[in-house]
């Protein structure tokens, strides 16, 4: 359509099919007082967020739990309109190997390169997804020559 | 330092960049996320930011981003990018106070920065995040093949 809601909400449903075909996400949490951001590749198991992380080994290895938001956004070149998926809840290391397994099996893979040790899961708690018209499409066109945005068609 | 960035773990072939550097790939985009304390939650945006001699200003209305951002405690801005053809990814992360621009001479310094919002509607208010640390690395992405068919499946073909 022509003229997009601002604002414009998107469901549940919507908000999980977003995050089942997208591959990278940034994750916000706060450490000594300091918020953190970093990407980081996922994939969804039952309806958790999981990936893997060698960052802030001592990070991951002290808190076991922490308050978490994750974000996910893209934009449709079809419909000239981004969007926006944030997910909130605690983070948990998965320990299981049975569980580790079953991320792998999805086809999660290591953005970076290096050693990752962890396996982290976040099961969204407060889940929320907007829609709307992006001012100046241009930039993210021109943002990254990255294919990823022109396949949300 | 920070705890989360990873220094010492991923050393192959992830590269560390300077600050100069960070400051020209924070140039090629123009969206970003931003983490902000918010209540008691941590929460993230993506929004539209420009660079201003060393800092970095978005515009934004009333609400949660305004309110984080503002507030105690300091807030953390990531941008990143992957270059298609040659797999090489980055990403930067600024870290500081943000404040909101006051006085006309100032706010209107900015505007003339080629600064929009990302999202159509009110914008009213300017700030502007004065980095304590900014930080970068560049590295191969892992595995470029699995990472582009997973959303290009069988119809893209493969970037290499």
């Amino acid at each position: 359509m022509n003229i997009a809601p601002q604002n414009g909400k998107l469901s549940f449903d919507e908000c999980w099919e977003l995050l089942a075909v997208s591959v990278v996400g940034r994750l916000a949490l706060v450490v000594d007082g300091h918020p953190e951001i970093f990407p980081v590749n996922f994939v969804i198991e039952r309806r958790n967020i999981v990936f893997r992380t060698a960052a802030g080994t001592k990070f991951w290895e002290a808190a076991k739990e922490t308050a978490a938001a994750f974000e996910i956004d893209g934009y449709d070149a079809r419909t000239g309109e981004a969007w926006s998926v944030t997910a909130r809840g605690s983070t948990e290391i998965i320990d299981s190997t049975e569980e580790q397994a079953a991320a792998d099996a999805l086809g999660l893979e290591p953005w970076e390169p290096g050693p990752k040790e962890h396996y982290v899961r976040v099961a969204p708690k407060v889940l929320t997804g907007r829609r709307f018209k992006v001012a100046a499409p241009d930039i993210w066109n021109t943002r990254l020559e990255d294919k990823r945005r022109a396949l949300f068609e | 330092m920070t705890n989360v960035q990873p220094t010492e773990a991923s050393q192959h072939s992830v590269e560390h960049l300077d600050s100069g550097q960070c400051w020209g790939l924070l140039r090629q985009v123009s969206v970003g996320r931003l983490a902000v304390w918010a209540d008691d939650h941590p929460d993230i945006f993506p929004l539209n930011y420009t660079v201003d001699h060393g800092t970095l200003v978005f515009r934004t209305g009333e609400g949660t981003k305004l309110g984080g951002a503002l507030g105690e405690t300091p807030v953390a801005l990531e941008a990143d990018g992957v270059d298609a053809e040659t797999g090489m990814a980055w990403s930067v992360v600024v870290k500081g106070k943000a404040a909101a621009l006051k006085g006309t001479e100032e706010i209107l310094d900015s505007a003339s920065l080629y600064l929009f919002p990302w999202q159509a509607g009110q914008k009213d208010h300017f700030i502007r995040i004065t980095p304590d640390s900014i930080t970068g690395r560049r590295f191969k992405v892992t595995a470029p093949l699995t990472w582009w068919t997973q959303l290009s499946g069988a119809v893209k073909a493969s970037p290499e």
